[in-house]
């Protein structure tokens, strides 16, 4: 009772208890998923009975046999590539047109972040189904202003994966957000002295602006290009890979042979397979950033 | 001290929570979880006949779970997987080998011969399609087919009547004169999915799969080209609605906004009466010209089957023997769940069925009276899914316009699926 007692009184051990309920979470919902993944990307495992130990067999299915391997991993480069860009460019430029003073932009700023609140949700994935459905609110809009209105946007092979692109980059807010500060946060000194000794705005833009927001650039950049090669809902819930799999994006197909045919070992292996894409490009980013990305303090 | 109080009463805490859980179903019930896929329609109702079902047997408390059928399989895999088997599953011909060979599903062999679920007025060839084996592992919830459910106001509009077996010769020139007098497209005739596929097949005494389930039942590529050939021009007359130009978001829309006719099952009359708001019709699906026997079979619509793990197999038994013999139970469900496989209930429930469910049954009995129906085929192989979806990208690439070649295009999905079937059996 004493040794007990002792426990209980340590310190340590209300802590541990006030944090027991993340804790638990974090064991029961990451840390050991992560490693059972890891286990059971070399085994196969059709959910219903014991997994079985296959060695390297899900690897050279994915890279030599799975068709469907490559058509996704295509369409998920092409995703990223094109969407990380547009998405930074755009939110940049919205956070430029923000960072101005007037009394109505705390209502604009609110507008503007409104969709990257919504962003993840199914609801919106469904409106935008909607909006570009054959006869939806963009072709008929098209209609009114004269315009071809006959563009098929979600089954063309042409067309249904910009579509989607459009979708996330329309959820720029919360990349818009961070560059809004940080634009803010650029003394006003430097601005007024290149004012006095000339500088028009693009100038100011290139020489200034452009350069104290590259740290925040670079975090964006990471963010984005992590979250495009995990990118899944909008596939899932408006084209489910059609047409003719353009929109397929790795997570939906790693979706559909996990869960639909119940090949969670082949699932988990191109798991792993993306972590150390995504690693491996995340890891070139960071190399590059000293040829680009400029610290105010030097302190790298 | 307090630190020590603190400890122990957060402690205290979680366990109260933790006890609270799992001590709620408790209090001298026994629960029993069950788990069904379904329309809303299906879900007010079955949660009505549960109420009524712990009503008779109160020392049971159901716990209902329920969803689409999209999410239902990864839903019911994953609950398997975690050890959390439902103790009453609802399952489908399609899974019922792969959960059974699996050891998901507990043999139902005892509670037949024990009388615990009394079978003595279902016909024994309409029971044995939950067979497995020599071991029943799932028992029919009813029996029904796959129709065309149509919309007479429309044929009414272009003045046509749709014979009740018709052949795809005149089904197709019906199509084309609605498109021509109203102007509504048709996309069953632009679906050449595994339905059409496994329809045409039988109308020449072929079966998708072979007898031992080791490959497919069919060589001929000329029965993928066939029904491909009417579907390019179908879409290209205009009748059959173009490739992504579909305006409907659910498949219930779908006979509102794209087109006058659909392929669905008998007991999904009413769930499509109502979901789409319009009255339907009626008939068999197209036969080929050239058939040499009916293709129509009466299938059963879903099973109920027990977990192996279940640890109230007793009371899971109790609930499939109320759904398969007690009036109580039609007296809410009616044929939601397709035509009650006891002849006494059949009996029972035929002059009180509402005007969709009276619908269903007439269409039945029409069926078997004009001896429009062959024998079911056995469950399907466990590839048949993954073979369902390869299907629906080759009918993909072809409606798109991609292949030149039809025969050699259908010729190679012939291999890949056979390919697929020892791919399955080489995993066991």
């Amino acid at each position: 009772m004493r040794r007990a007692g002792n426990i209980l009184d340590h310190d340590s051990v209300a802590g541990y208890v006030f944090i027991a309920p993340f804790l638990i979470g974090l064991f029961a919902f990451t840390v050991i998923p992560f490693f059972t993944s890891l286990y059971l990307a070399f085994t196969e495992y059709n959910i219903l009975s014991p997994a079985k130990w296959i060695g390297l067999d899900n690897f050279r299915r994915m890279f030599f046999e799975d068709k469907l391997f490559w058509t996704a991993f295509q369409v998920t480069f092409k995703f990223a590539l094109i969407q990380v860009p547009v998405k930074l460019a755009f939110s940049l430029l919205v956070a430029l047109a923000l960072a101005r003073y007037s009394k109505a932009m705390p209502v604009y700023r609110a507008a503007f972040y409104i969709p990257s609140l919504m962003g993840g949700s199914v609801a919106v994935a469904l409106l935008w189904k909607q909006l570009f459905a054959f006869n939806g609110v963009v072709n008929r809009l098209l209609g009114f202003a004269g315009l071809p209105n006959n563009t098929k946007w979600l089954a063309d092979p042409n067309t249904a994966l910009g579509t989607l692109i459009a979708l996330g980059v329309w959820q720029f807010g919360s990349g818009m957000l961070i560059f809004l500060s940080a634009i803010k946060n650029i003394p006003s000194s430097y601005h007024e002295a290149a004012i006095v000794d000339g500088a028009g705005p693009v100038k100011r833009f290139l020489k200034i602006t452009l350069p104290m927001l590259t740290p925040i650039l670079f975090f964006n950049l990471v963010n984005q290009l992590i979250g495009s090669f995990q990118a899944f809902n909008s596939s899932y819930l408006i084209t489910q890979g059609k047409p003719l799999n353009t929109t397929l994006y790795y997570g939906v197909h790693l979706y559909n042979r996990a869960f639909t045919y119940y090949e969670m070992g082949y699932g988990s292996a191109m798991a792993w397979f993306m972590l150390l894409i995504i690693a491996a490009l995340t890891a070139l980013v960071f190399r590059s950033s000293s040829m680009w990305v400029y610290y105010e303090s030097d302190g790298k | 001290m307090t630190k020590r109080l603190l400890a122990i009463a957060l402690i205290a805490a979680m366990a109260v929570c933790a006890a609270g859980t799992a001590a709620m179903a408790e209090g001298g019930q026994t629960p029993l979880r069950i788990l069904w896929w379904g329309s809303q329609t299906r879900h007010d109702l079955t949660m009505a006949m549960l109420d009524k079902f712990m009503e008779k047997y109160p020392d049971i408390k159901v716990e209902p779970e329920f969803t689409d059928w999209g999410g239902y399989w990864s839903k019911l895999a994953t609950q398997v997987a975690g050890g959390l088997t439902p103790d009453v599953i609802q399952m489908d011909h399609a899974y019922l080998v792969q959960y059974a060979g699996n050891g998901v599903l507990a043999s139902l062999n005892g509670y037949i011969e024990s009388g615990a679920i009394g079978v003595s007025d279902v016909d024994p060839s309409i029971l044995a399609s939950g067979n497995v084996g020599d071991d029943l592992y799932a028992v029919p919830t009813g029996m029904n087919a796959l129709v065309l459910m149509y919309r007479q106001d429309i044929l009414d509009e272009a003045g046509l009547t749709l014979p009740f077996a018709p052949t795809w010769g005149e089904y197709v020139e019906i199509s084309k004169q609605v498109f021509e007098k109203t102007g509504r497209t048709d996309t069953y005739v632009v679906g050449a999915g595994m339905d059409q596929l496994r329809f045409s097949l039988r109308n020449m005494g072929l079966n998708m799969y072979n007898e031992e389930g080791t490959a497919l039942g069919w060589d001929d590529p000329q029965f993928l080209v066939t029904n491909w050939e009417r579907v390019l021009k179908a879409q290209e007359e205009g009748y059959g609605l173009g490739v992504g130009e579909t305006t409907a978001a659910t498949a219930f829309d779908d006979l509102v906004a794209d087109s006058w006719v659909g392929c669905h099952w008998t007991n999904e009359l009413e769930a499509y009466q109502n979901g789409s708001g319009v009255e339907l019709e009626m008939s068999e699906v197209p036969w080929r010209d050239d058939a040499v026997q009916p293709a129509t079979f009466f299938k059963p619509s879903m099973f109920w089957s027990i977990a192996d793990t279940s640890a109230v197999k007793d009371e899971a038994a109790t609930f499939i023997n109320f759904f398969v013999n007690d009036t109580d139970c039609y007296d809410i469900v009616g044929t939601d769940r397709a035509m009650p496989i006891s002849a006494k209930i059949r009996e029972y429930i035929t002059p009180n069925l509402n005007p969709a469910a009276k619908k269903g049954a007439d269409a039945l009995d029409r069926l078997s009276s004009e001896g429009h129906i062959t024998p079911v085929m056995k469950p399907d192989v466990a590839a048949h899914s993954e073979i369902d979806a390869l299907l629906t990208q080759y009918n993909e690439q072809v409606r798109y316009g991609l292949v030149d070649d039809l025969t050699e295009y259908a010729r190679q999905f012939i291999e890949e699926s056979n390919a697929l079937i020892a791919k399955s059996l080489a995993a066991k």
